[in-house]
């Protein structure tokens, strides 16, 4: 069976062709994320909100899904510090930032499409927006663990990783290749099975511990000379040692015979 | 040895997040373990049972109703509110006393907390906001009793906030360990990702030698100005004693115990972790994974001897933190020297002997040579010395007469009547520079024939004693294996 009759075989049992897509989509951005997390050390939050921040661009475009997620978490930052000064519990608390978040992103939306020649609304699609407003949890759960700088990076590393798995994903080469060569899903096992055995340094990992792999770089250089030198000594001694043996049994060698008469 | 082999073989000896997890976490501690010291309050009740001393729990609030029924008057003064399950120092709660005037609870910089206040935190304790997140238990708060600091850690660490010693173990040996002091930015917090100042310590005499923060050296603690490397730790072999019995008890091959220092009490181990934080590395400025190797086939005994086998492979950075106190550089018996002549002509890795018995630095003719003194020997031959004196008093007069003959030389500065056991000599004395550890420092030296001699040049008192400290155990190679 042709890869060509394996698509085909599949839109004639009814399973439409973007299923097939959407399939794909979901396992490489996990894939990707994870290659982010444990290669080069991106701190995203968790492997959800990637995977759900590249769907909303591909649904939003880049730039668009960008200025929306990035408003979503900044009034998440917001409503958190006008909260702080009202001691409620938690759930209640989570629900009046969803409230805050949707309804300042309403008023940005609102404003935006009186000044610009567009109404937005019209063109985007309201579901990937909604599914960027529900990250707000995620966000707000680190805030409270992380403190504010530490949230601002994460966010900025999710928007790195959503930003390159949207272009990979988005790519003409990409979609005809899933599409028409679905067995390359496969793949994506072994490269997970890898990524889980990994246990080198991560790229970041090596930009943080500098000044550590300098100072062992040089210890081992100064141990090797050491070592280098402790065995020509050796070598030396034992030249000696042998030169030395040797003459002294050149010394008490019998002399040539000697016939007693 | 290539640069990117070298780089190589370093990185390899540094643990990261990746194999912490697979390799370590996973592998040298079992669940059971891991569940434990994940869990505050059982670690806690586990090392009571067998005498390990900790700061006492006051009160543990595992519902909403025992938040809602307790009143917070009945602790005392100062108290910490903590999360069973917490991780890295988030959700830490300091209290440190009560306000007279408002009746409300003080925390770190001056934040104050009515007793709803310290409910609602408790009940956001219970809601997970604080806990790990494979605690598969629901989390509860602990009460805990807050610590009086000792009084030397007080003296270099921020006003608020608790200083502790986390010690890392490899199958109960020590073989790192730091002093994390909170700083005003950490919020009186001396965990190192949220602000607090990290200090890598000789496991082998307890002294603090360098120090980072948000992974960036410093010298001087920001708050208190004091320095930060050369800092005795107090009660450090009881220190070490407590963190392998912790370990021990709970069953963890692979962990980390934070020790606090009571003023009263002495060390006081406040909690056990089964995932241990990596920046201890740059503390350090080594790696976990060299230090692992070097243990990894040696079975302890006993908890004393897995103490001693950590000590005494893992000291002797001290000798940093001494150049840094007393400004001099701590040298060998026996050590390495290069030495600089007229010119910047140079003789590297010369082996000399620190005698701090001989008052002058002596160096061979040949040395001399080397160095570019050619001239000056051959100017001094011409004078027609004898080679040496019985009598002391015959060279000094020998060398009145003479002296003249080099007084404007360009490259003798004097000449010197030196006795060495039964012989005295009469020596050209030129200047020179020689570098020990790091350090070029200017001297004097008489030129002798050395030939016969183990050394090719002896230092003097007279140039140790300015720049230099001798340390008769420390070798030339410093990494004896």
């Amino acid at each position: 069976m042709t890869n060509e009759t394996l698509t085909a075989y599949s839109s004639l049992v009814g399973i439409p062709i973007y299923a097939m897509v959407l399939l794909g989509i979901v396992p490489t951005i996990a894939t990707l994320v994870s290659v982010g997390r444990h290669i080069i050390g991106f701190n995203s939050f968790s492997i959800y909100v990637p995977i759900i921040t590249t769907i909303a661009f591909l649904e939003l475009g880049i730039g668009y899904g960008i200025v929306v997620a990035s408003l979503v978490f900044l009034t998440t930052i917001l409503a958190r510090r006008l909260l702080l000064k009202f001691r409620v519990h938690y759930f209640l608390r989570i629900s009046f930032v969803y409230t805050l978040v949707c309804f300042l992103l309403f008023i940005f939306i609102f404003l935006f499409s009186l000044l610009a020649p567009i109404n937005l609304l019209d063109f985007k699609p309201l579901f990937p927006i909604i599914l960027l407003v529900t990250l707000v949890e995620e966000y707000y759960k680190t805030l409270l663990k992380g403190g504010e700088n530490k949230v601002f990076t994460m966010f900025l590393e999710t928007i790195v990783i959503s930003s390159a798995s949207f272009l990979i994903i988005s790519s003409a080469f990409f979609t005809d290749f899933v599409l028409n060569n679905i067995w390359v899903l496969l793949l994506l096992f072994p490269i997970n099975l890898i990524l889980a055995g990994w246990e080198g340094l991560r790229f970041s990992e090596i930009s943080r511990f500098k000044s550590v792999i300098s100072s062992e770089m040089r210890r081992i250089q100064e141990e090797e000379e050491e070592g280098s030198k402790r065995a020509k000594r050796k070598k030396k001694k034992s030249k000696a040692k042998k030169v030395a043996h040797e003459a002294e049994q050149k010394a008490n060698k019998p002399k040539a015979n000697v016939f007693f008469w | 040895m290539n640069k990117v082999s070298l780089f190589f073989k370093a990185t390899n000896n540094i643990l990261g997040i990746n194999e912490r997890n697979l390799s370590f976490t996973k592998k040298y501690n079992r669940g059971k373990a891991r569940r434990i010291a994940d869990n505050k309050y059982r670690s806690y009740k586990i090392l009571k049972k067998v005498g390990v001393p900790q700061p006492e729990i006051l009160k543990v609030l595992k519902t909403e109703s025992d938040i809602n029924s307790f009143s917070f008057d009945l602790l005392p003064k100062s108290f910490v509110i903590k999360p069973a399950f917490g991780f890295g120092g988030t959700g830490n709660l300091l209290i440190f006393g009560k306000n007279k005037k408002t009746g409300n609870w003080v925390g770190v910089n001056g934040k104050q907390y009515s007793e709803d206040h310290l409910k609602l935190y408790c009940l956001s304790i219970l809601s997970k906001s604080f806990s790990l997140e494979f605690a598969k238990k629901d989390d509860f708060v602990i009460i805990q009793e807050r610590v009086n600091i000792d009084s030397s850690l007080k003296r270099i660490s921020s006003k608020k906030g608790l200083p502790d010693i986390r010690i890392i173990l490899y199958k109960t040996i020590p073989i790192m360990a730091m002093l994390r002091l909170p700083t005003k930015q950490s919020g009186g917090k001396s965990n190192l990702h949220l602000g607090g100042i990290g200090v890598g310590i000789d496991l082998a005499t307890g002294t603090t030698t360098y120090a980072v923060t948000r992974d960036e050296p410093i010298e001087k603690h920001p708050d208190t100005g004091i320095n930060l490397s050369g800092f005795f730790i107090p009660h450090w072999k009881e220190t070490l004693k407590i963190a392998i019995k912790a370990v021990d008890e709970i069953g963890l091959k692979f962990g980390a115990v934070d020790v606090v220092l009571d003023r009263d009490r002495g060390p006081l181990v406040l909690e056990v972790n089964a995932r241990t934080g990596l920046g201890i590395q740059i503390a350090n400025q080594e790696g976990l994974k060299g230090r692992i190797a070097r243990v990894k086939g040696i079975k302890p005994k006993s908890r004393v001897h897995a103490r001693k086998i950590g000590m005494n492979l893992f000291g002797g950075e001290i000798e940093e933190s001494v150049a840094d106190i007393t400004g001099m550089q701590v040298v060998g018996f026996i050590a390495m020297a290069n030495f600089y002549g007229p010119s910047e002509r140079c003789v590297k890795r010369v082996k000399v002997k620190n005698d701090t018995g001989a008052l002058y630095t002596s160096i061979d003719r040949d040395l001399a040579y080397e160095l570019g003194f050619e001239q000056a020997l051959k100017d001094f031959d011409a004078l027609d010395i004898s080679s040496h004196f019985i009598d002391k008093g015959e060279a000094v007069t020998m060398k009145r007469e003479v002296a003249k003959y080099v007084k404007d030389h360009p490259e003798i500065l004097a000449l010197s009547v030196v006795k060495s056991g039964n012989i005295t000599t009469i020596r050209p004395k030129v200047g020179i520079e020689v570098e020990m550890e790091g350090l070029r420092v200017p001297i004097t030296a008489n030129i002798a024939d050395r030939s016969n001699m183990l050394y090719k040049a002896v230092i003097g008192r007279r140039t140790l004693r300015k720049n230099f400290l001798v340390d008769s155990n420390k070798l030339f190679n410093r990494y004896k294996n």
